[in-house]
């Protein structure tokens, strides 16, 4: 288990880590969600003890990560596969690995079966590796000393599509086993592929936090069309329901199909199309956090403020419980 | 592939338990980390040959008339004193390079003990160094003693070994120490080369360092050295004072940066 209490990390006037607090609790994966940039890092280093807080505290099984006897042989760890002496190989990698837990050479070859890596590949120095092996040979040292908590930076970058469906095995097994997990990301689907619980954060502060089935629940609202557009149009808005344009001619629509059906039955406007809204609150959330980064905004931008003030869960809040559908804000185009 | 067994860790208790991580694991962890890689064993490598090569001029020089052992183990300390520091540089600041750092300080949060491990391999390495330059100089005296006809018996000054020896941990120390300081490869061997000349040439010009003469100039103070244990109680002092000026100082400027940097 890990716990995370009002971390916060400052660097002079900014604000790195924002007073985030949340929980990853045992046999269950926990995503780590948020654009490049966020936090999300830094507070992994602060978990390892890597970097100081600023205040703020986080605890793995119980105790602050620096109080662990032989932190290897509890937490799995793994902040960047890439950083890795080029000229070692992966065995000896690994061997290293395995004299710190106190393992021994069966164990490494037993991690390098785990994980795919060949022996003729284990005895290639790792300036050789794709970041691909790079992310396995990361994953094998982390679990030599037969951890019950896994910390992850990025650890599905550079997999191929059949190496994150490996992972995902991998990471579902060990948390069935009763193991922590927590790893981060910054693609949306690969956290949903692999995870349980999401936190996601943005700008340094935690924007939504829950059951990843709870916070992929469909965004309520439809998608219709109709021959006559214009006359579809009027009936909604008679009917005093929002519509928006879509790019492809269709409206977006905040109503149920069932509602939208009927206004339409009733103005006698044949539809042509009519299906559940695309897509999830959580991703419109986080499309809109990658967008605030992308505009190179220090931070959110107004609306996903709001977004992030009601979408949250409270950060005393019982960690793992969801945001329930109806804090989460209805979708804003931005005002920027 | 069934990960049952392999990833299952017992499970049963929550509150972590169990030995913490022993000094002697660490040591051995980080003198395996100075030979496993390429770079490592190269410059391991090259202290051997050009220590050999270095004796081998030497006894062409001398074919005819020989030479005593003293004189051969002299000739190793000049390659040996060269290159041990660039050893002592890279254990100390190839993680920070390499961003191994991030493994490493995972794996030991108390980083002082990393720090002293890393300290105790270097003068490990450098032990086993003169070590090597010792027995080479016995077998260039053998064979010079049989080409020239004269005795067998090299007579060891064992005085002069542990100077010889001081003398190269001194050298070591200093490069562990200026590494730990600057935290970057390049940048110590050039501040590890440099900065005793720039040091020569301030004092030519300022006679108030001039006049302080070998207690501030380690290399000054430790020549005698070299030639055994014969030192006067003032040469002594002025290795020690010396010492604390190039080693102590920047040692413990760099312990305290490792202690305190971010680790990225």
């Amino acid at each position: 288990m890990i716990q995370i209490e009002h971390l916060t990390k400052r660097y002079g006037g900014f604000t790195a880590v924002d007073d985030i607090s949340f929980v990853a609790q045992p046999g269950r994966v926990t995503g780590f969600l948020g654009p490049n940039g966020a936090g999300k890092s830094t507070a992994l280093r602060m978990l390892t003890g890597l970097t100081p807080a600023t205040s703020g505290a986080a605890t793995v099984l119980g105790r602050r990560y620096s109080e662990l006897p032989n932190p290897s042989r509890h937490v799995g760890v793994m902040l960047d596969a890439a950083a890795q002496h080029p000229g070692r190989t992966g065995r000896e990698v690994l061997q290293l690995a395995a004299t710190i837990t106190g393992m021994g050479r069966a164990r490494v070859d037993e991690m390098l079966d785990l994980v795919g890596l060949e022996r003729s590949e284990a005895r290639r120095r790792v300036k050789n590796y794709s970041l691909g092996m790079r992310q396995r040979l990361g994953l094998a040292g982390a679990l030599m000393g037969r951890p019950q908590v896994l910390v992850l930076d990025e650890p599905a970058n550079g997999l191929d599509p059949a190496g994150i469906h490996w992972m995902r095995g991998l990471l579902r097994d060990f948390a069935d086993q009763g193991g922590t997990v927590l790893l981060s990301s910054h693609l949306l689907h690969e956290v949903e592929l692999i995870a349980d619980d999401l936190v996601m954060i943005g700008g340094g502060r935690i924007v939504a936090q829950g059951g990843m089935k709870d916070l992929l629940a469909t965004r309520p609202g439809c998608v219709a069309d109709a021959e006559d557009r214009a006359a579809f149009a009027n009936a909604l808005s008679a009917a005093g329901i929002p519509v928006a344009g879509r790019a492809d001619g269709a409206a977006d629509i905040e109503a149920d199909a069932a509602r939208v059906g009927r206004v339409a039955l009733d103005a006698g406007v044949p539809l042509t199309l009519l299906r559940p809204a695309d897509g999830t609150r959580l991703e419109d959330m986080f499309l809109q956090l990658t967008a605030d980064t992308a505009r190179g905004d220090r931070g959110v931008t107004t609306s996903s403020r709001d977004a992030a003030a009601s979408g949250a869960t409270a950060p005393d809040a019982s960690p793992a419980q969801p945001s329930s559908p109806q804090d989460t804000p209805t979708r804003e185009e931005p005002t920027a | 592939m069934s990960t049952a067994t392999t990833t299952t860790a017992p499970w049963g208790h929550t509150e972590p338990t169990g030995r913490g991580l022993s000094f002697l694991t660490l040591l051995r962890v980080e003198l395996r980390k100075q030979v496993d890689t390429r770079a490592g064993r190269g410059l391991l490598i090259a202290i051997g040959v050009l220590t050999a090569l270095a004796l081998g001029l030497f006894m062409w020089a001398f074919r005819d008339s020989g030479a005593p052992l003293s004189a051969l183990l002299s000739v190793t300390t000049t390659p040996q004193g060269l290159l041990l520091p660039v050893l002592g540089i890279i254990t100390a600041c190839n993680e920070w390079s390499q961003r191994t750092a991030l493994i490493t300080f995972t794996q030991e949060p108390r980083r002082l003990r990393v720090v002293l491990a890393k300290l105790l391999s270097a003068v490990v390495l450098g032990t086993i160094a003169v070590a090597l330059a010792w027995v080479l100089a016995i077998a260039a005296f053998l064979i010079l003693a049989a080409v020239t006809g004269q005795s067998l018996n090299p007579d060891p000054d064992w005085g002069q070994l542990v100077g010889v020896w001081l003398t190269q941990l001194i050298a070591v120390l200093q490069g562990v120490a200026f590494g730990l300081a600057l935290l970057s490869v390049p940048m110590a061997i050039v501040a590890y080369f440099v900065l005793p000349v720039l040091f020569s040439a301030v004092a030519a010009f300022v006679p108030a360092i001039r006049d302080l003469g070998a207690w501030v100039n380690v290399n000054a103070a430790a020549t005698p050295l070299t030639e055994g244990l014969d030192l006067t109680g003032e040469q002594w002092a002025q290795l020690g004072t010396s010492a604390l000026l190039w080693i102590g100082l920047p040692l413990l400027i760099g312990i305290w940066r490792v202690l305190t940097r971010e680790v990225k």
